[in-house]
């Protein structure tokens, strides 16, 4: 297996896929820092006109939570905003997702996975070195983000972190927090594609589970009383970003995390087992 | 006798078609084995099922005399349909990827590899933008890392020009030489004849004959085949009236006569004045090309 990872590292850092998403993050970050920048530099009253929801100007309009409090700055610090980039969960899953579907996809849409299973390697090994350097993969184009987060926000802001010890252990909990299940999701849509076996088919699925499937399971969640929301990524993540966070959300995240990882790697071990490769 | 590939009973079945169809196939160790079939026959299927791409319905395989077919895998190269590159790399990118995918600790194969099949020049040019040719050979090259004792090549010579089919058949016949056993599914019957020192003929999934070289050359032999009621009397007739003839006297009263196969109405002729009952008496012997369609065909009829 050692021969699968080292094979399968030298793929990931030869081939696009990885600089290509993780340049995507980082221009979602850029626009990101450039809009709070220039939220921040507005004067008053265009500011509440935005809260108002009126059209700031032409081009790409902006509005504002009728909750949130103006007289604060958007970009505070580089820890506030690496704070703030994690906790945009949706974005970051998305294109977690789609390098997922290429990374792993791309094997069977170009047969290379036939190269692995025809050298004897057993499938249960080809499988878990895929959920490895998907997990890796999604690492590394997230820490590249949050590090140039806190560049960018550092440099914008004029300041490096804002927040007292126990702010800052919120916010290291968030990140760490927002790390495992990114991670777990990378589990998830590698099952997704190993058992469908097709980039394009994978990418719309994808964005569906991302997109759709947490409004569908609350829908059942509030018709049938069926606790889907114990199960759900996003839900213990939310519970672990509260400032009032106890150690049992986090044991729960933690079970989350173990979870889905293990179940989605057992289930695409025995789905790619009996698969005919093409 | 050393057997580098068996296989027993072997079926595959998709929604209830068989496409390989209990298949007994033998590969010796040494040998270069023409698999000839049809479009559609199960070549592919079969190589598949060897491979461990596909899992059979039915059967088994033995590879090197043993049934742990993940360790023996090792020891086999192939190529199977299309080339199976990664687009976006180039042929010595592709070759480093294999490399560590099969462990290999030299340093110098990938540079050995590339100037064996002719992609030593290609430098920056991604495996996208290469002719099918190019990818042909690519595979191949990969197929060959590790040193391989077993070669299995689905149609190898697919896409290539004629020199390129001259080269290839010349390293074929080199790699054997080492002692690689090498298993080549192909069309092109004419190329197949050239190497090939066995043959394993597939129609509609099942193994209709195996033959080694030296058989089929006796099969395809031109002759006069007589069936009579007297074999040594007949052999005496055509001996005395026809002097030193080349024959053989197969079971069930029938001859081969391999000389005067022009004059079969004379030999039809002393044989009956001879007092022999000629029950049938015909120029049987063919192409190579023929022999075979003939082969594939004839079971479709039965």
């Amino acid at each position: 297996m050692i021969n699968l990872l080292r094979a399968d590292f030298y793929k990931l850092f030869h081939t696009r896929v990885l600089y290509v998403c993780t340049f995507v993050l980082l221009c979602y970050v850029g626009i990101v820092a450039a809009a709070f920048y220039s939220l921040d530099h507005m004067p008053q009253e265009k500011k509440e006109m935005l809260q108002a929801g009126n059209q700031a100007g032409e081009g790409v309009s902006l509005t504002v939570d009728d909750e949130t409090d103006l007289s604060e700055q958007f970009l505070q610090s580089g820890t506030q905003f690496v704070g703030g980039v994690i906790e945009e969960i949706g974005v970051i899953v998305m294109i977690i997702g789609i390098m997922i579907a290429i990374l792993v996809g791309g094997e069977f849409k170009e047969r290379t996975i036939k190269s692995m299973v025809a050298k004897g390697y057993k499938r249960e090994h080809i499988v878990i070195t895929k959920v490895i350097v998907s997990a890796i993969a999604t690492i590394i184009m997230v820490t590249c983000a949050a590090l140039v987060a806190f560049l960018v926000g550092s440099v914008l802001s004029g300041n490096v972190n804002n927040y007292n010890n126990s702010e800052l252990l919120a916010k290291a909990r968030c990140i760490l927090g927002g790390l495992a299940i990114f991670v777990a999701f990378s589990s998830l849509f590698t099952l997704i594609v190993i058992a469908i076996r097709n980039v394009e088919i994978s990418v719309v699925l994808n964005m569906i589970i991302i997109m759709m499937l947490p409004n569908i399971l609350g829908v059942i969640e509030s018709t049938w009383k069926i606790p889907f929301s114990k199960i759900q990524l996003t839900e213990g993540f939310n519970k672990v970003i509260q400032s009032n966070a106890s150690i049992v959300n986090m044991v729960h995240l933690g079970i989350l995390f173990v979870g889905y990882v293990i179940i989605s790697t057992i289930v695409a071990c025995l789905v790619f087992k009996r698969a005919d490769v093409k | 006798m050393e057997y580098v590939l068996q296989t027993n009973n072997l079926t595959k079945s998709y929604a209830g078609k068989c496409v390989v169809d209990h298949v007994n196939m033998n590969i010796k160790r040494g040998d270069i084995y023409g698999f000839v079939g049809k479009n559609g026959a199960g070549k592919t299927t079969l190589i598949r099922m060897v491979a461990g791409l596909a899992l059979p319905t039915q059967g088994d395989i033995k590879l090197f005399g043993s049934k742990e077919l993940s360790e023996q895998r090792r020891r086999i190269g192939t190529t199977i349909e299309n080339p199976a590159l990664y687009p976006h790399m180039t042929a010595r990118q592709n070759l480093e990827y294999y490399v560590r995918l099969y462990g290999i600790p030299e340093k110098d194969v990938i540079d050995n590899l590339l100037k064996l099949v002719g992609l030593e020049n290609t430098n920056k040019k991604k495996s996208k933008n290469f002719s099918l040719g190019m990818k042909q050979r690519l595979a191949i090259a990969i197929a060959l890392l590790g040193n391989p004792d077993f070669l299995m090549l689905d149609e190898p010579t697919n896409g290539l020009d004629p020199f390129g089919i001259k080269e290839m058949r010349e390293l074929l016949l080199e790699l054997n030489k080492k002692g690689i056993t090498i298993l080549i599914s192909s069309h092109i019957l004419g190329e197949l004849s050239k190497i090939a020192t066995a043959y394993g003929i597939i129609n509609n999934g099942v193994l209709v004959d195996e033959f080694n070289k030296n058989e089929l050359m006796e099969r395809c032999k031109r002759c006069i085949k007589i069936k009579v009621d007297d074999t040594k009397k007949a052999i005496a007739i055509i001996e005395d009236k026809f002097g030193t003839v080349e024959y053989d006297v197969l079971p069930d009263d029938r001859i081969r006569l391999f000389s005067h196969i022009n004059k079969v109405s004379d030999v039809n002729k002393q044989l009956v004045l001879g007092d022999i009952a000629v029950e049938s008496i015909r120029v049987v012997g063919q192409d190579l090309e023929g022999y075979f369609v003939e082969l594939m065909e004839g079971k479709n009829n039965d």
